[in-house]
């Protein structure tokens, strides 16, 4: 049987981060942003979330000439169940504060 | 764009390169996505401290695609830890114990020698911690020994430099010491890490 952890503090912040709205497409820049988390810590929270299918990921062409694609990122259905579940299941004192703004 | 933030912006470059190049091929898309979106970053946010992160990412996936060898290699292995570990152990009981006696040492000594020392206790902590159980991943045991090392100079440095130099240590010991921390553990464990590296690129592993 597949052992699932609790999902750790970070990973809650993501995300309550990706849940405002749903099927929204977000840059990794625009959730390192977001949740204030780095680099180092955001990218391998969202390799394992695409690894167990709740996000999915695309690459998008740059808008702009000369720039590489930009990897993107949203819940899948049953993400969005997960993140729900997930998010509900925190005890009161530790909800994660909505953000203010989102990209 | 001034030379320093041009400087910045090369080195940053630079490490999200080399970050691609150490990704595990599994986690090649992965190292991409976190290099192309660093070429995204507005002025403000630092693409050093973004490529910092790609590099971390990269290497600790490679570390935990490495896999422990057989119980007799691990037993040879840990056999060779503790023959270069006990003196770093001894030197640092020693060490402890002088200055807990009021044998005095300077700050760059505390430095050189606290960290220097410290690894023996934790190195041979985290080796017979790793070695012994193949479930555990060599990645974290050094990530534990790196992370505690720099704890640990970072508190020396910052320890009130109320002591003249360290007078009691035996003629030679300096230059043991550094050889056996900074030369002989160093050698062992990069030579190790590439036996692992070695073993996770066979097909049949």
């Amino acid at each position: 049987m597949e052992r699932r952890r609790r999902p750790s503090r970070h990973t809650l912040a993501l995300l309550d981060a990706l849940i405002q709205r749903p099927r929204a497409w977000y840059y990794g820049y625009d959730l390192s942003r977001v949740t204030e988390l780095k680099s180092g810590t955001l990218y391998p929270i969202l390799m394992r979330l695409c690894e167990r299918r709740v996000l999915e990921s695309k690459w998008q062409p740059a808008t702009q000439e000369g720039r590489p694609p930009r990897h993107m990122y949203r819940l899948t259905s049953a993400g969005l169940i997960f993140a729900r579940d997930s998010l509900a299941a925190q005890p009161a004192g530790r909800r994660v504060e909505p953000p203010g703004e989102y990209a | 764009m001034s030379p320093r933030t041009d400087l910045k912006s090369r080195i940053a470059r630079a490490l999200a390169a080399h970050a691609v190049r150490v990704a595990e091929p599994h986690d090649a898309e992965w190292a991409k996505a976190m290099t192309h979106e660093q070429e995204h970053l507005p002025p403000a946010a630092s693409a050093l401290s973004w490529a910092l992160g790609c590099v971390s990412v990269s290497y600790r996936g490679r570390l935990r695609a490495m896999r422990l060898p057989d119980p007799l290699r691990s037993v040879a292995l840990l056999m060779i830890f503790l023959l270069c570990l006990t003196p770093a152990c001894w030197n640092f009981i020693y060490i402890t114990l002088s200055t807990a006696q009021g044998y005095p040492l300077s700050p760059g000594a505390r430095l050189i020698f606290g960290s220097a020392t410290l690894i023996g206790p934790i190195g041979l902590a985290a080796a017979v911690w790793t070695l012994s159980s193949p479930s555990h991943r060599p990645g974290t045991m050094f990530m534990v020994v790196l992370w505690a090392l720099t704890a640990w100079a970072i508190t020396m440095l910052r320890l009130p430099a109320q002591y003249p130099l360290l007078t009691h240590v035996k003629p030679g010991t300096e230059i043991l010491t550094i050889l056996l921390n900074f030369v002989l553990l160093p050698g062992l464990g990069v030579s190790l890490l590439q036996r692992l590296d070695a073993r996770r690129r066979r097909p049949a592993d």
